[in-house]
């Protein structure tokens, strides 16, 4: 087991593509960190990199201390899982569990020992006779995490080994996989699209877009503090609402205007954030999460400035809880950010002066679609972003 | 079923076109197989009755004896160029095989350099007929002097532009780079790889190469009558030959028409079981499992 750290690590592609761009990251001994990010941003390239698959352009990979750019995948000693699973097909579980312990000279004894040890641990002890193809997709990806556990690695390196598994199959093998590194406290890279599944599995999250890594910190903290926008929009599901709102003083109050309507921003916000006086009068982005927002009915002692009417879209009961859907008569946030996470694109351009919002609001509230409803912002969570920069107000 | 819908069906267009293509492939059958059909007949005959009769159907049964002449005459030369001839097909079934495997595996899974041009000549190779290569291939063997020997015919045998063409094409699409990122990460060199998981997995493509070479080296004729002269070292296509050419130029005082066409047929044998043999091989699916 060991630390591996990033230093500049940069990857080039033959084409010209920068996979990775200046990637400084530094992963603890015994760590489980998630790196998550739309697709193309770079995540697996980063990981091949640690593995030895992949050339690294510039910059330096260390691992337990020593520089390892040079060294082959059998020198750096990691496991790998892959989303495919890539599974010896030609073998059986058992052969594929121990053949990278055969290539490493371990008696036979001592590799029956780790393979019934690891199948054990991962209940497929009775399927070791059997060949790939007769396995199901989550058997399969057990066998892709024992192959890997057996090796007893510096380090686990998953690229996205979930993501061919059906929903519900993916959330066991997520405590699965958590129980694993319980258990064996080997350092962990796992990479992951899936906000969801990087907020729940990992100890850290490091977020990356295009190449470069955008934030680095525990779930929490990504949730509660992003550094600009795109991490803001990018966890959280449903995604953080966004607006251009303009910040104006009005007595010793302050308020956030946008379109026709008005909320107060607390005092709070101001000594949290030193830069944020300096927007009076000025533009930001205002961001909201769709759990912060309620029926006014379920939230009988809210500020009356806190409250916003509008007419409900859509709404979605489900289950636990409604999903409203309502448009603000105020510009949307249409920045590369957005434009990079948006998956309603036409949406945004089609609503041109108006944002559509979404809210999580209390299952047994009246809303229905094309009825009004005050909606009530919890005030002590708003999110401040500077419209050129997109960067968080701090 | 009453008749009358029996014969609308029949009329289809659909079934017309199925019943043409029958028939278009029973004709290709039958002109495919009548030679193989003539070469059964005739080697039951007797040299007087191969001209005597209907060259289509039997007559008196001599084929026994036809065999026993076919096996002693010369001293019994005709198993060594039996042997002769298996050696060669099999050393460059397997060789060719064997090489267009690496080859071709080589093409479709790695990047360096020259690539594209090494592949345009494989490919350019593929367009220029052997015995247009036959000349200047007897001046090279007889320069590094094995002309005259079995490697004169097996080593340009080797060599498959085809088999190199199908392979690369097959394990481009049967193995997955995951698969080889797999094993590399678990320690393996390039090629303990290519031994322990990529070549399963090309095993038929590898036994498609191999058979066809097989055939062809089998059935090599310009070759091995080129850059071989002794007769011990003939494959049967050769010494075949020279039989029959010594019987039409002897007048009738060598006959052995016959024995050529038992001869013939004897030599057909070891393709046809190849074939069956090698069969199995023609699975798809092999990879399925290993990588989703
Ligand atoms: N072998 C390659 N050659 C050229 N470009 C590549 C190669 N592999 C990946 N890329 C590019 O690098 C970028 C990052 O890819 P990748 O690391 O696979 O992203 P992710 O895993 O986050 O989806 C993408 O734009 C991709 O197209
Ligand atoms: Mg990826």
């Amino acid at each position: 087991m060991a630390n591996i750290s990033f230093e500049n690590v940069t990857k080039r592609f033959a084409d010209g593509t920068v996979a990775v761009d200046s990637l400084t990251l530094e992963i603890n001994d015994g760590e489980f960190i998630v790196l998550v990010g739309p697709s193309g941003s770079g995540k697996s390239t980063a990981l091949r990199m640690a593995a030895g698959l992949e050339d690294i352009t510039h910059g330096i990979i260390r691992v337990g201390g020593s520089v390892v750019n040079d060294l082959t995948p059998k020198e750096r000693d990691m496991a790998m899982v892959f989303q495919n699973y890539a599974l010896y097909p030609n073998m059986s579980v058992y052969g594929n569990m121990e053949f990278g312990l055969k290539l490493r000279k371990m008696p036979k004894q001592e590799r029956k020992a780790r393979v019934t040890a690891a199948a054990k641990m991962l209940g497929i002890g009775e399927l070791l006779e059997r060949r790939p193809a007769a396995l199901s997709g989550g058997q399969r990806q057990r066998v892709a995490m024992g192959r890997a556990i057996v090796r007893e690695p510096q380090a686990f390196l998953m690229d996205e080994p979930l993501s061919n598994l059906d929903a519900k199959l993916r959330v066991q093998m997520r405590t699965e996989i958590a129980r694993v590194h319980q258990q064996l406290q080997t350092t962990t890279m796992f990479v992951t699209h899936d906000q969801t599944e990087a907020m729940t599995m990992g100890d850290r999250v490091a977020v990356m877009r295009q190449g470069a890594l955008e934030q680095v910190d525990t779930p929490e903290e990504l949730y509660k503090r992003p550094v600009n926008l795109f991490v803001g929009g990018f966890i959280g599901s449903p995604a953080m609402n966004m607006v251009l709102a303009r910040l104006v003083a009005e007595g010793d109050k302050l308020f956030a205007q946008f379109g026709s309507q008005r909320i107060a921003v607390p005092r709070e916000h101001l000594s949290q954030r030193k830069q944020l006086a300096s927007y009076k009068d000025k533009e930001v982005i205002l961001g909201i999460r769709p759990e912060d927002l309620e029926d006014a009915e379920f939230a009988p002692r809210a500020d009356p400035d806190a409250l916003l009417d509008v007419e409900v879209a859509l709404a979605e009961p489900m289950g636990a809880e409604l999903v409203t859907y309502f448009e603000i008569d105020a510009p949307p946030v249409i920045t590369k950010d957005t434009r990079d996470l948006s998956t309603d694109l036409d949406e945004l351009d089609a609503n041109k002066g108006k944002s559509l919002f979404t809210a999580r609001i209390d299952s047994q509230s009246s809303a229905r679609d094309g009825k009004p409803l005050k909606v009530v912002f919890d005030v002590t969570r708003l999110y401040f972003f500077d419209p050129q920069t997109e960067a968080a107000i701090r | 079923m009453t008749a009358l819908t029996f014969l609308e069906q029949g009329f289809t267009r659909r079934n017309r076109r199925r019943s043409f293509a029958t028939l278009f492939l029973l004709l290709f059958l039958i002109y495919f197989l009548l030679p193989l059909f003539w070469l059964i007949v005739s080697s039951t005959k007797s040299d007087p009755q191969l001209f005597s009769t209907f060259g289509l159907w039997f007559a008196h049964f001599n084929l026994v004896q036809n065999l026993r002449e076919v096996f002693t005459y010369d001293g019994g030369i005709y198993l060594t160029w039996l042997g002769n001839t298996a050696l060669y097909a099999i050393s460059a079934g397997v060789g060719a095989a064997l090489f267009a495997t690496m080859a071709g595996y080589a093409f479709a899974k790695y990047r360096f350099r020259g690539r594209g041009v090494l592949f345009a000549v494989v490919l350019g190779s593929i367009m220029i007929p052997q015995t247009a290569l036959v000349i200047p291939l007897y001046l090279l063997l007889s320069k590094v002097g094995i002309i005259n020997t079995p490697f004169a015919v097996i080593l340009p045998s080797l060599i498959s532009p085809v088999g190199v063409f199908l392979m690369r094409v097959y394990a481009e699409r049967a193995v997955p780079d995951a698969l080889l990122d797999a094993a590399r990460v678990d320690g393996a060199g390039e090629f303990r790889i290519f031994r322990s998981v990529s070549f399963r997995i090309l095993v038929p493509g590898f036994a498609t190469v191999l058979l066809l070479s097989f055939v062809a080296t089998w059935n090599n004729y310009f070759l091995p009558l080129v850059v071989l002269s002794t007769p011990k070292y003939y494959p049967l296509t050769v010494g075949l030959a020279q039989w029959n050419s010594s019987s039409s130029a002897g007048g009738g005082a060598n006959v052995l028409f016959s024995i050529v066409v038992a001869g013939s047929l004897v030599a057909v044998i070891p393709v046809a079981i190849a074939f069956l043999l090698l069969q199995r091989y023609w699975q798809g699916g092999l990879t399925a499992g290993g990588v989703k």
